[in-house]
């Protein structure tokens, strides 16, 4: 082969993919009981689908990972929406412990030779409950939380006995209290177990080589509490 | 061929006439800074096409003395810093201004007094009605309206209110009654409009401010 023609060929090869700086690069982070949920959107700046901007499949040479401490996990291109849910990349870790605000979450897109982008950030803090764990469904129900932080929070209360209720908790105080007639709605009379969670969000726009980077933390609280009639 | 006629009218450097040019421009206060969003169009009404500014065009907020340039692609749009809280009926001027063709400079709009809604219980039971009131009272147009965006079984809200009123209600009957407890959005709107300078061939300037509660919804 003629080094032209060698040449033209890289050039062909090095258009289909597309620049890093053309990237729109989002990473949602979710808390969930003992293990975080990491999705990843890579957008392609400009090129708008109905499924809103046309996402970018990574080369077999290319790896996207994701992780916070010294968890990581790499991310495969899925374009096939599972129940309905599109997530381009999507993937968990093990997490023994609550995420600290000290353990940074990070993604990182590997194009080869040592060309690497990354954005990251600190998640809000852990969300630490203290509820009781029986509460009667005629009583009113205080749960406290800490450490407060700056930001609205909302609510969870989660049993098979009825839909989910929730609601926003504008001022983070540390404390909140449903009155007696909405934990009456959580269960059928005879009482049941709920699932209280908290969740405070944050979100962070670090610069990068990417068109765009943002990464969205969920940090979610959760308890079990006992209805009892 | 649909799109034959802009490609051939921009390559020639043919500019749009500013009368042939429909401008929508939306003032948005919120908290301590003044959002102005410009959105131009050309074309026939029923198929409008977004308007790009052309080589010498300037779309210019004019707002305390302060100058700022609109930037953007498809809606221009620039953000004021407040030093100092908004006084009632300030006046914000969004200007084009344009080298090759007719500028408009002349529309203006001032601002209307923010409605502070008084605050709503973390917990509102859809059995009774629902009371909202602020201060203070105008003679602006305002509306009401009510969400739940997460929820299945709660159809969105909304009403007009009378001006100069300070309060309104919204009724049991007109809400979702048993269920479960969810988060719904009450919003607050007070807008103000005016025409735009004359050199364009229409479009209108609207102050519009949003006061947004949200509340956990019960049973």
């Amino acid at each position: 082969m003629s080094r032209e023609r060698f040449a033209l060929l890289l050039l062909v090869g090095c258009t289909g993919r597309t620049a890093t700086s053309e990237l729109v690069a989002n990473l949602d982070v979710l808390t969930r009981e003992h293990r975080l949920e990491m999705t990843v959107s890579l957008g392609i700046k400009g090129h708008m689908t109905s499924l809103g901007l046309e996402q970018y499949a990574i080369e077999p040479d290319e790896h996207v990972s994701v992780g916070y401490a010294d968890q990581s996990v790499e991310l495969l291109f899925n374009d096939d929406p599972q129940n309905g849910v599109y997530r381009p990349y999507w993937g968990t870790l093990p997490l023994p412990d609550p995420l600290g605000a000290d353990e940074e979450v990070w993604l990182s897109l590997d194009r080869g030779g040592g060309d690497v982008t990354r954005i990251a950030t600190a998640p809000p803090p852990p969300v630490i409950i203290q509820a009781p764990a029986t509460t009667p469904r005629t009583s009113d129900l205080t749960v406290q939380w800490s450490p407060t932080w700056s930001a609205p929070m909302t609510w969870h209360a989660f049993s098979d006995a009825t839909d989910s209720s929730y609601g926003p908790i504008p001022q983070d105080t540390g404390t909140l209290t449903i009155p007696r007639d909405v934990v009456a709605t959580f269960c059928s009379p005879y009482g049941c177990p709920i699932t209280f969670t908290l969740e405070r969000e944050a979100f962070a726009q670090p610069d990068s080589a990417f068109a765009s980077g943002r990464i969205d933390v969920d940090q979610v609280g959760y308890a079990q509490i006992m209805v009892t009639p | 061929m649909k799109y034959a006629l802009p490609v051939i009218i921009v390559s020639t450097g043919c500019g749009v006439t500013t009368s042939d040019l429909v401008a929508n421009f939306e003032v948005t206060p919120a908290g301590p800074h003044v959002r102005v969003t410009a959105y131009l169009y050309e074309g026939s009404s029923s198929s409008p096409d977004f308007f790009q500014l052309e080589d010498g065009d300037h779309l210019v907020a004019v707002f305390r003395g302060h100058e700022q340039m609109l930037a953007g692609q498809a809606g221009y749009s620039t953000t004021f810093d407040l030093d100092t809280a908004l006084a009632a009926d300030e006046t914000m001027t969004v200007e084009l201004r344009r080298d090759s063709e007719t500028s408009a400079t002349a529309t203006s709009i001032t601002i209307p007094a923010e409605p502070v809604v008084a605050p709503i219980p973390l917990f509102v039971s859809r059995a009774k009605d629902l009371a909202i009131s602020w201060s203070p009272a105008t003679d602006d147009k305002m509306g009401w309206s009510l969400e739940a965006l997460e929820s299945y079984t709660f159809n969105p809200l909304h009403g007009d209110i009378a001006p100069g009123a300070t309060s309104a209600t919204i009724a049991a009957s007109s809400l979702p009654q048993g269920g479960s407890t969810f988060t719904a959005t009450l919003t607050v709107r007070r807008y103000r409009s005016a025409p735009v300078d004359t050199a364009f061939a229409g479009g209108d300037i609207v102050c519009r401010w949003s006061e947004i509660t949200e509340f956990a919804s019960t049973p």
